[in-house]
């Protein structure tokens, strides 16, 4: 990856602090965003992956607070800003798209009005330029007769348009990073299959670069570059996409992709992987996929793995690939 | 598949929702219009579609959770439709249904003895020890350990959950069970425990399933026959492999092109996407329904109803079928 970096973060720690003892929903973390590329982050369910989005946003709220590491934004440290300082940066520089476009949009604004706050925020002009610029907006993402939908409310639009005056609203001041948590769980495929589209285009003509954020290997598959796969707050493995899938490394990507039914093929019985996602309260000693892994030995109980480079910009954190070079600072 | 018993057959199923609108002019949602459809004895059949066309509205009807505003519905012969509660009951107990979230399907305030053991004791069975073998069987049966016995549904996880709502729809030795959506809000690696955990059971109860998705990956792995929904009507009804290979109607092509694949090797610019979105089920369009958004739809498309064809041992409801 010799591309210009926008954004960099390194080891990120978000820790929430609850009655029962500290969780860390985001342990060590490091994501780089090169210029004008779609990275994926997947997972499933409390794999931290909304959570390293929220850490970056600084949108974490008690109980929960950033605890470690450095976000770098075109080199500049943003981990630490004042509210005054990251509401100039939140919306210009860095925007982020949420999964339910009905709850992200106010609903007794009309939709153009709420785009057009966004430019007036973050930049000099008259309310009529802006005005322009969002109708410009609507029509690049696709909306039909966007001089007519400015003045609709939230709820006179399907979840797909909404979902397109979402990406209106986080693309209209040109950020250099969209972070897009799950955009499309909530849509229809036919719907989900257009915004994909919508977003690979923007993000090739504006070149502005995406974090795709899912737990849908079909999507990532589909439009990113780079993939990292999460559990239990931790980087399991990364990858560019086509390695990602050709040469599958760690045991916990390999189940996950092995248990999801294939459109080319039909088996008696699909492959599961056993048990449940552990408890962030009471991780395991060693390796946080240990206690459902096939191919765990004593040692996975005991130590942690590190993330090892085994080529090709490939990350593994499993003792497998112990030989290969350590890509963690530890 | 010809000489195979039909469980269950709807003949012209039409249910509509009155949403208001003046007294002369009342307005309807059209949520199911005009259904046939035959599910055969210890089959899956699949019934897709995107959100709004009428799959779970259709599901409830046909058990009756909702009542068909006019149509026929024959179980084992029988219509159910226009019968009493009382004679009734006895069909009842063998559809059951399994619903989508787990979180809203079972009652918190009760626990899981008492969530698996209500349609037990509901149809009769009083004796307590003979109703905690049972019941603790079932929890066996789906995989819910012994020493959960007394708990609460926020104790469980989602997966454990929805195996919770499967042991109290076996309980009853059901015929035919309606699964709406039972994988969609679990995550990947808890989906594919739970769709072999039906699999299992279908073999071991010859259980017949109404399996209700909008996911076509999960279809393809556990439905025999797919049933295509667009707006409250049938597009096309098959056999899995041959629809999945070479759709008929094309709303299925289009569904099965729009599926993102996990393989990037697949990834393609040019594939054809659908334009537009879902019209209104209040106003559907004349004719073809899909002819607003269909790129092969000509004149006769938008004043006529399309015709059922069969092509190959399918059923496809379209004036121009792909070949």
């Amino acid at each position: 990856m010799s591309e210009s970096i926008v954004l960099d973060i390194q080891n990120l720690k978000s820790h929430f602090f609850t009655m029962k003892g500290e969780v860390p929903a985001v342990d060590g973390v490091s994501i780089q965003v090169p210029a004008g590329k779609i990275i994926g982050i997947v997972g499933e369910s409390g794999c931290g992956k909304s959570m390293t989005a929220m850490s970056v946003m600084g949108l974490l709220r008690y109980p929960g607070r950033v605890v470690g590491g450095t976000i770098l934004l075109e080199g500049r440290d943003i981990t630490h800003l004042s509210r005054k300082e990251l509401s100039r940066v939140r919306g210009n520089e860095i925007s982020m798209i949420f999964q339910e476009p009905m709850t992200s949009l106010n609903p007794v604004y009309p939709v153009g009005r709420q785009v057009r706050e966004a430019i007036l925020l973050h930049q000099k002009m008259s309310k009529e330029e802006a005005t322009k610029q969002v109708i410009d907006i609507f029509r690049a993402v696709g909306i039909p007769e966007p001089e007519k939908r400015y003045h609709s409310y939230p709820h006179q639009l399907s979840g797909g348009l909404r979902q397109r005056v979402m990406i209106g609203m986080a693309m209209v001041c040109r950020p250099k990073v969209m972070i897009a948590d799950e955009p499309t769980t909530a849509l229809d495929v036919t719907i989900e299959a257009q915004i994909l589209r919508l977003m690979k285009k923007l993000c090739k003509e504006q070149g502005t670069s995406i974090i795709l954020i899912t737990h849908n290997m079909g999507v990532v598959a589909e439009v990113c570059d780079y993939v990292y796969v999460m559990y239990a707050g931790k980087v399991m493995e990364q990858a560019e996409t086509f390695e990602l899938f050709e040469n599958t490394r760690h045991p916990y990507t390999q189940g996950l992709l092995k248990s999801i039914p294939r459109l080319d093929e039909k088996p008696d019985r699909l492959y599961t992987i056993e048990g449940v996602v552990p408890n962030l309260l009471h991780l395991p000693k060693g390796c946080s996929f240990c206690t459902r892994c096939g191919l765990a030995v004593e040692r996975c109980s005991l130590e942690k793995p590190r993330l090892y480079e085994t080529g090709d910009a490939h990350g593994v954190r499993c003792f497998r690939y112990e030989r290969e070079v350590s890509l963690d600072g530890e | 598949m010809e000489n195979r018993k039909v469980l269950l057959s709807a003949r012209n199923l039409v249910k509509e929702f009155p949403i208001g609108g003046s007294r002369k002019k009342p307005q309807v949602v059209h949520a199911v219009t005009d259904v046939n459809l035959d599910i055969y004895e210890g089959e899956t059949l699949a019934l897709v579609g995107e959100s709004g066309c009428g799959k779970s509205t259709l599901g409830r009807t046909l058990i009756r959770l909702l009542e068909p505003t006019s149509g026929e519905i024959c179980f084992q012969g029988n219509d159910i439709v226009g019968m009493k509660e009382a004679q009734f009951a006895a069909y009842r107990r063998q559809m059951q249904i399994i619903f989508q979230d787990p979180y809203a399907s079972l009652n918190p305030r009760m626990s899981v003895k008492e969530i698996i053991g209500e349609p037990l004791t509901t149809y009769g069975l009083k004796d307590k020890a003979e109703l905690e073998k049972r019941v603790r069987q079932l929890m066996g049966e789906v995989g819910i350990q012994q020493e959960f016995y007394s708990r609460y549904p926020h104790q469980f996880s989602g997966g454990q959950r929805q195996r919770i709502g499967i042991a109290r729809a076996i309980a009853l030795n059901p015929r035919l069970i309606i699964c709406d959506e039972p994988v969609s809000a679990l995550d990947v690696s808890i989906q594919s425990q739970v769709l072999n955990l039906l699999k299992d059971l279908q073999e071991q109860h010859h259980l017949t399933y109404l399996f209700i998705s909008h996911d076509l990956s999960v279809v393809k792995f556990i439905a025999d026959r797919v049933c295509v929904m667009f707006l409250g009507m049938i597009c096309e009804v098959g056999d899995t492999d041959s629809l999945y290979e070479k759709p008929l109607h094309p709303y299925t092509r289009f569904l099965l092109n729009a599926i993102p694949k996990a393989d990037p090797r697949l990834r393609s610019e040019e594939k054809e996407l659908l334009s537009g979105e879902i019209p209104s089920p209040v106003n559907p369009p004349s004719g073809c329904r899909f002819h607003t958004r269909c790129p092969y739809a000509r004149e006769v498309c938008a004043s006529q109803a399309p015709p059922c064809k069969e092509v190959e041992g399918r059923k496809v409801f379209c004036h121009f079928p792909l070949a």
